[in-house]
């Protein structure tokens, strides 16, 4: 019996050391930035940092449901594999952003993060994504110091950030411009909250309206959260300035409104604010008080098949029609992400994905001539993915909406075009 | 049952060695199958223990980094309540420096912690939490950053002697001494610094902002304000200008603090859960190991005992199965064997079975039935045998008896002499000797006698020899007649013979030789006539061989002879 044992065994153990010699090696990882592996079974994990609590969580909200619809249309599958969101809140603010990104970056499977909402927090996030190896992309910021301004690094610029919301370094100066330039307003008033985004807006328009021969006679400050804006208009009269760029968010960006109308030193004031105002939320609780206002943001995409499919598809999904057009930048971004794992993703022969970090931050880079809804989208070497296009509309209805205030377009500013 | 037919058929057709082969593999994998329960209850045992151990030093670890972790929150804390009262520079060298070393030791702990969760075999869920340890180790080093840029901003914002604040009360009371004496000036002036403690108070922008619009004014009203000279209106605007300055700055910074205290908060959120449930987790662990090893153990208690009872059944099994296959058909031929013993040439071992045993009863049987049938056979021929032994034994005691009469025939005639029947030489040397013999021990007496027939030679030439046989026949007659019984007589040699007389003294001896003498003188031998013969008589003395004697006797003799003859002559004297 024993005979008979000997050799089963030893053909066992001869089996199991062939099997062995057979069976590929973990592939070494050549990327300077280290590797995600990812098994047959496992999921693409993506974190997703995004504004999902305050006044913008609707902000937030549409980036991530422009990143579901972009999934929805691959099946939910990116390179076969489902995908794990691991979201996070940054409450819109840096110090938010910053503990978003470390938690999202704790785990070492995490690919790329999908974010973020404001660029305040962008900007904290952004340089904890990049400490970490990763690569992050943005739907909705636009602040230029996230990027480029003047065709060189800003200062918040992070290796592997890029975004498909256009750089707003364009937006205070269309601004400046409709107001030196169609307007001919001389002296103006800029009121930011201390944000990057808000100052990037005012400093750019500053920029702009000074080159053009205005003079910005004041430049102020309020605090997020702040409700009483007398003080800081009261400024703006003794300042006697002919229009105020106030490129606030809601609700500092209605009290400006709805405090401005009335007090009567500021009647004849021209008042202009940016897309973080182009809401139906905002017209809803200002009303007649908008009536004139004017709103710089990034020219909307031309309606198409596929612009009206998409929104279909929000509304489909969402029982709802969508309250801004930010997910379409959104649904882009998460598009350029998805395709560019695709393209920096090796299938190992032990049937598992190898995604360099580097690799896929080249492979985002590279990005070029990308059908995006919101339209063609080349990445530059600063992240920026959008053309620069700003239109300058007119408050005329509140009924209308934002439908309507799109519509009214007074100013359109494209540099390069 | 057919099956299990076949099995025991299968199995009863098994040698012996094959049975025990099988028997004691099978005992062997039911030890072996023991030995891997506990191989394998052990190795669990000690993985669980090892994860035990893992999971204990893993909470002591998260305990300790939590510590660290709250005592640089305290130092923190502390930091800025005791600067306003001991001053930058030493809440920086009490609170901050060690606060960056209490850092770095969570920073290395949580480092620690995170390789020991990734080496060691905890759960997947302990492991998976490696990733929040990751966040533990960068918050922390984070907390570090901005601890250090928060104070870095304190600093510029409220450092006692050129801090933001402390310019701004400087610059507040010296406009406040500028401005004395006017009117409407200071009044802006107090109504700027009250907004401005205000916003200090409540830290509420708006309040700054009025502050800023009353510097406005006052900036205004200092164009206009009367009694001032041109230094003093400039010294007013140059601080007032310091004043909304600083003023401006302040609510920046303050937000920028509280964005970096509100950070802490964040961090503290992330945090404090991690720790938290990693000491849940920890504890968690070791519940689980602990029930693992309790579970095992028992499943080990209890596959171990099933297995050694299992075993012994196994064993019983074995032993019964060896009894009733080996062990008992030994019994069956030791008993078969007895019975043979016993001459039961009838017993037969009751084995039926194919291996060595049975192979062993096979034999018995057919050499027990070969023994019976020799048996049967050999009675007969044992018969037959005895019959032709009988007959056999009585011809041999025939010859026997035969033989003894010839060996006693040829006994008399080794002794006897053949012409005389007299005991010939042989015999007389043999009876000398014992007499001598017995003289010596005993002291007895005895003597001899030798006689010598005369001219006995003259008898045969004259007469023929014949004649002399029958003088010499005659004479030895004459001699067994005469002779005592216990005298032995014999022929010496020739025409000698010699009479052995014991126990009697040398004067009988001559006595009774001359009564020979005398007998033969006076017999008429047939055809012959007269013989006479001489006489030599002599006695043993002590010293004496058979030699010395019959030499004595001899010398008598031929004394005698010497003397003319038909005398008798005694050693030592004379009778003739």
């Amino acid at each position: 019996m024993k005979r008979a044992a000997l050799p089963v065994l030893l053909s066992g153990f001869l089996a199991a050391l062939l099997l062995c010699a057979c069976a590929p090696a973990p592939e070494p990882c050549a990327d300077k930035l280290g590797c995600v592996d990812i098994g047959p079974d496992e999921p693409l994990k993506i974190g997703v940092v995004q504004a999902l609590t305050g006044k913008v969580a609707t902000l937030g909200q549409e980036q991530i449901r422009g990143l579901e619809l972009a999934l929805a249309r691959r099946g939910d599958k990116v390179l076969g594999h489902t995908v794990q969101l691991l979201t996070e809140d940054t409450g819109c603010n840096p110090e938010g952003g910053a503990n978003a990104a470390l938690k999202v970056v704790a785990d070492p499977k995490v690919l790329a993060i999908f974010g973020t909402t404001c660029s305040g927090d962008a900007a904290t996030a952004a340089e904890v994504m990049s400490k970490a190896g990763l690569s992050m992309i943005s739907g909705n910021n636009s602040a230029p110091f996230l990027t480029a301004i003047g065709g060189k690094r800003a200062p918040k610029w992070a290796a592997g950030y890029l975004r498909t919301a256009p750089n707003e370094e364009s937006s205070g100066p269309a601004a400046a411009r409709f107001a030196y330039e169609i307007l001919g307003i001389r002296k103006a008033a800029t009121i930011n909250d201390g944000d990057i985004y808000t100052r990037g807006l005012t400093d750019g328009f500053r920029q702009e309206f000074e080159k053009l021969g205005g003079q910005i006679v004041l430049g102020a400050t309020v605090n997020k959260n702040d409700t009483n804006m007398e003080p800081v208009l009261t400024t703006v009269v003794n300042s006697k300035a002919e229009l105020v760029f106030f490129p606030l968010f809601q609700p500092e960006g209605n009290h400006v409104l709805l405090q401005a109308r009335k007090m009567p030193a500021l009647a004849k004031a021209v008042l202009m604010s940016d897309g973080s105002l182009i809401e139906d939320s905002f017209i809803q609780a200002v009303q007649a008080a908008a009536i004139g206002m004017y709103f710089v943001g990034p020219t909307p995409p031309k309606m198409s098949p596929e612009l009206e499919k998409l929104a279909a598809e929000y509304k489909a999904r969402y029982s709802m029609p969508a309250p801004t057009i930010y997910y379409i930048s959104a649904f882009d971004a998460a598009n350029i992400l998805f395709a560019a794992l695709e393209k920096a993703a090796v299938q190992g022969q032990d049937g598992r994905l190898h995604i360099g970090r580097q690799a896929l931050r080249d492979a985002l880079y590279a990005t070029a001539n990308h059908a995006g809804l919101s339209g063609r989208l080349t990445c530059n070497e600063f992240g920026d993915c959008a053309a620069q296009s700003f239109d300058v509309l007119r408050l005329t209805d509140p009924a209308g909406g934002v439908e309507g205030l799109k519509g009214n377009v007074a100013f359109t500013y494209a540099p390069g075009r | 049952m057919s099956r299990l037919d076949a099995i025991s058929r299968r199995w009863r057709s098994l040698s012996i060695s094959l049975k025990f082969g099988c028997a004691f593999s099978m005992l062997l994998v039911l030890l072996a199958l023991e030995a891997l329960v506990g191989y394998g209850a052990l190795s669990v045992v000690l993985k669980s223990e090892s994860e035990i151990l893992t999971s204990v030093e893993i909470r002591q670890r998260v305990f300790e980094m939590d510590g660290e972790l709250e005592k640089a929150r305290r130092l923190h804390r502390d930091f800025f309540l005791k600067y306003p009262e001991i001053g930058f520079a030493k809440a920086h060298e009490q609170y901050f420096l060690p606060t960056k070393a209490v850092i770095a030791r969570v920073v290395a702990l949580s480092d620690d912690l995170r390789q020991l969760v990734a080496a060691s075999n905890v759960s997947v869920s302990l492991r998976e939490r490696n990733k929040d340890i990751a966040l533990y180790l960068s918050s922390a080093q984070r907390f570090e950053e901005i601890f250090a840029e928060i104070v870095d901003q304190v600093t510029v914002l409220a450092a006692p002697d050129s801090g933001l604040l402390a310019q701004l009360e400087q610059s507040g009371e010296s406009l406040a001494i500028t401005l004395r004496g006017t009117t409407e000036a200071y009044l802006l002036f107090l109504e700027m610094d009250r907004s401005a403690h205000a916003y200090l108070i409540t830290r509420q922008r708006p309040h700054m902002q009025t502050a800023l619009n009353a510097g406005f004014k006052l900036e205004q009203a200092l164009g206009a304000a009367p009694g001032f000279s041109p230094a003093r209106r400039e010294e007013a605007r140059r601080l007032l200008r310091d004043f909304l300055i600083v003023a401006g700055r302040i609510p920046d910074l303050d937000v920028k603090i509280r964005g970096l205290f509100n950070d802490f908060a964040l961090q503290a959120q992330a945090v404090d859960p991690i720790s938290r449930d990693l000491k849940a987790l920890a504890a968690i662990e070791v519940d689980r190991a602990r029930g693992r090893i309790t579970r095992v153990s028992r499943v080990a208690t209890v596959t171990i005992v099933i297995t050694a009872l299992a075993g012994l059944g196994f064993a019983l099994v074995v032993a019964g199965l060896i009894h009733a296959t080996v062990t008992r058909k030994i019994v069956a031929l030791t008993q078969a064997a007895g019975q043979l013993r016993a001459d039961a040439l009838e017993a037969r071992p009751q084995v039926q079975a194919g291996d060595e045993i049975g192979v062993l009863a096979d034999t018995f049987t057919g050499m027990v039935a070969r023994m019976q049938d020799l048996v049967a056979n050999l009675e007969s021929k044992v018969a037959l045998r005895t019959e032709e032994l009988a007959a056999t034994n009585d011809k041999l005691g025939q010859a026997v008896r035969e033989l003894d009469e010839k060996n006693q025939a040829l006994e008399v005639m080794t002794r006897t002499d053949r012409l005389t029947g007299l005991a010939n030489r042989r015999r007389l040397e043999e009876a000398l000797q014992t007499e001598v013999l017995r003289a010596r021990r005993y002291g007895k007496p005895f003597s001899v006698i030798l006689l010598d027939i005369d001219y006995f030679k003259e008898v045969n030439d004259r007469f023929g020899h014949q004649a002399g046989d029958n003088v010499l026949i005659a004479i030895a007659g004459l001699l067994t007649r005469t002779a005592r019984e216990t005298d032995v007589v014999g022929r010496f040699g020739g025409e000698e013979f010699l009479l052995v007389c014991p126990e009697t003294e040398l004067q009988v001896v001559a006595a009774l030789a001359e009564r020979l003498r005398s007998e033969f003188t006076a017999t008429d031998f047939p055809l012959v006539g007269q013989v006479t013969s001489s006489f030599g008589v002599a006695e043993f003395t002590q010293g004496d061989s058979v030699k010395a004697l019959v030499e004595r006797a001899d010398q008598a003799l031929y004394r005698a002879k010497n003397s003319g003859r038909n005398c008798v002559e005694v050693a030592g004297g004379t009778v003739c």
